[in-house]
């Protein structure tokens, strides 16, 4: 049991960044980056894994190995978003594939069966222990404090970017701080979906909370809250049936999104009937 | 204090190989309401972008206040087009109006009791207290641009320039818009972009006509013939295009 307390307090303490730093993805419509650092993450991973089984650095760990990657991505993606905007989307799908590509080459070249890979794709919150707990804990203050001392920058850079820099705001970095907020929250969600899930749960609580927001102070409380109600009643669910955790989680949170969705829609759609007959 | 506001002198500027405006020499002095009108794609916006600094002229040089524009800008309110916004964004209207307090100076801000005050002043101004709480998805275009000129005039400007104001909004907002920034010209200097021509005719001291080059007129002198000279190319392409002589209704 002392396993899946650890299960449920990362799932925490991830939903919490989890939360805040999607509802600045989803508000300012860069979940394809997001997308883009997640799946890049792995040629870190990778190259972590062959340095300390080839070369014997044990510790480092192939999450440093990803922390790296992420934030290295993160630039590439930022500075060609700024310098030469036409360009962007090539340079995320370059990225995207590339950091794969190298992920899968360093894990062909590491001797050994390499059965972590398949937790650093699809997650393994179930197995985390108390050092991942911490580093979560500690990526998480991170973000958090970024986050929210910047709160009125990041809003008026992700809302209008132009008007920003006629006040004197440094949108530049605001935006390369944001993206590298977002290779780090990527990093702390690989224990619990894993890289190809990553995506999911960065937007689809968000996007729910999005539903029901005025402000994005409110669109995060409420993604923190969803994130935190979807990780937990998964890992409760994959607990009891067996099935993975990531996946669990992912197909939840997706299932809410679309009832959350539909629900909006026809609620805005009956009135309207109503109204007409009237 | 009689430098102009803004002064154009040999300015020319161009993306990559394209040329969007040569040779052009402007001033404005203080207290002016102009006005700058020309086709689509003539350099309008981009004369604004110029005199914000948000742009760099390929040769030549742009003052704003005898300065940099970068410098200088943040004595400058700027109004963007008001329909390119993401409506998904959620953000209320005194959110938005809050962001004409920002200040590259300051790191870590809360907003102060002073910029709260300021915002709730413009918003007041310009007859939207009562929307304050309302999400800025949720206006109309007449409202949205109201909002935005609230925004800037929360920052306290000593000019203000509006990209097409008067687009996408219905006639009434228009009107009523056009009231306000009359009333606002008694205080500051005024510029904005417009297709507006009747506007043009009824309460602007000049005319700033682009298309690549720049012509000036006082508003008097602005005839059927200075302003087919300035569309004659898209003139050609759509013959009825002529409405924009003054005078004649849209």
């Amino acid at each position: 049991m002392q396993l899946f307390h650890f299960s449920f307090m990362v799932g925490l303490l991830a939903s919490v960044s989890c939360g805040i730093v999607g509802s600045y993805v989803v508000a300012r419509r860069i979940t394809y980056i997001a997308g883009g650092i997640a799946h890049c993450v792995l040629g870190g991973i990778g190259a972590a894994r062959y340095m300390q089984v080839v070369h014997h650095w044990d510790r480092f760990d192939p999450l440093y190995g990803a922390l790296i990657a992420g934030l290295l991505a993160a630039m590439i993606i930022g500075v060609v978003s700024l310098r030469a905007k036409e360009r962007e989307d090539t340079a995320i799908s370059a990225i995207w594939s590339v950091g794969m590509a190298t992920g899968i080459l360093f894990i062909w070249g590491t001797p050994g069966y390499s059965a972590d890979l398949q937790s650093y794709l699809f997650g393994s919150i179930l197995t985390v222990g108390r050092s991942d707990m911490m580093l979560t804990g500690l990526l998480g203050v991170i973000v958090v404090v970024c986050a929210l001392a910047f709160y009125q920058q990041f809003v008026a850079v992700c809302f209008d970017e132009e008007f920003s820099r006629v006040r004197n705001v440094r949108t530049n970095f605001y935006y390369l701080v944001l993206l590298a907020l977002t290779a780090l929250t990527v990093v702390l969600l690989l224990r619990v979906v894993g890289i190809v899930l990553v995506i999911a749960l960065l937007t689809l609580p968000s996007a729910i909370a999005g539903h029901f927001s005025r402000t994005l102070w409110q669109m995060m409380g409420l993604a923190i809250l969803f994130c935190a109600i979807l990780t937990a009643s998964g890992v409760a669910l994959s607990i009891r049936t067996d099935l993975p955790a990531g996946a669990t989680i992912v197909v939840l949170s997706g299932a809410a999104y679309l009832v959350v969705t539909v629900g909006r829609g026809l609620a805005r759609y009956w009135p309207r009937r109503k109204g007409v007959r009237a | 204090m009689n430098e102009p506001v803004v002064e154009f002198r040999n300015v020319f500027f161009s993306y990559g190989p394209w040329s969007v405006l040569e040779d052009v020499n402007v001033s404005i002095e203080r207290g002016d309401m102009t006005s700058i009108v020309g086709p689509n794609g003539g350099g309008k916006t981009t004369l604004l972008k110029l005199v914000l600094g948000l742009l760099t002229p390929t040769q030549g040089s742009v003052k704003l206040f005898g300065g940099d524009p970068v410098l200088q800008r943040a004595r400058a309110g700027y109004v963007p087009q008001h329909w390119n916004f993401d409506m998904q964004f959620p953000v209320r209207v005194i959110d938005v109006v809050l962001m004409g307090r920002l200040n590259g100076n300051r790191w870590l801000l809360p907003y102060r009791s002073a910029d709260k005050a300021a915002a709730e002043n413009a918003l007041e101004e310009m007859r939207l207290s009562d929307l304050r709480k309302r999400s800025f998805s949720a206006l109309s275009g007449g409202q949205r641009q109201r909002v935005l000129i609230a925004r800037a005039l929360a920052g306290d400007p000593e000019i203000l320039l509006l990209d097409e104001p008067t687009a996408n909004v219905d006639a009434v907002a228009e009107e009523e818009l056009h009231e306000l920034l009359h009333e606002l010209n008694e205080r500051m200097t005024i510029v904005m972009v417009t297709h507006d021509l009747r506007f043009v005719h009824k309460c602007v001291s000049r005319v700033i006509c682009v298309n690549r080059h720049v012509a000036i007129h006082p508003t008097g002198e602005v005839t059927h013939e200075t302003i087919a000279s300035i569309y004659a190319g898209e003139m050609r392409l759509i013959r009825h295009d002529h409405v924009c002589a003054p005078g004649e209704q849209h």
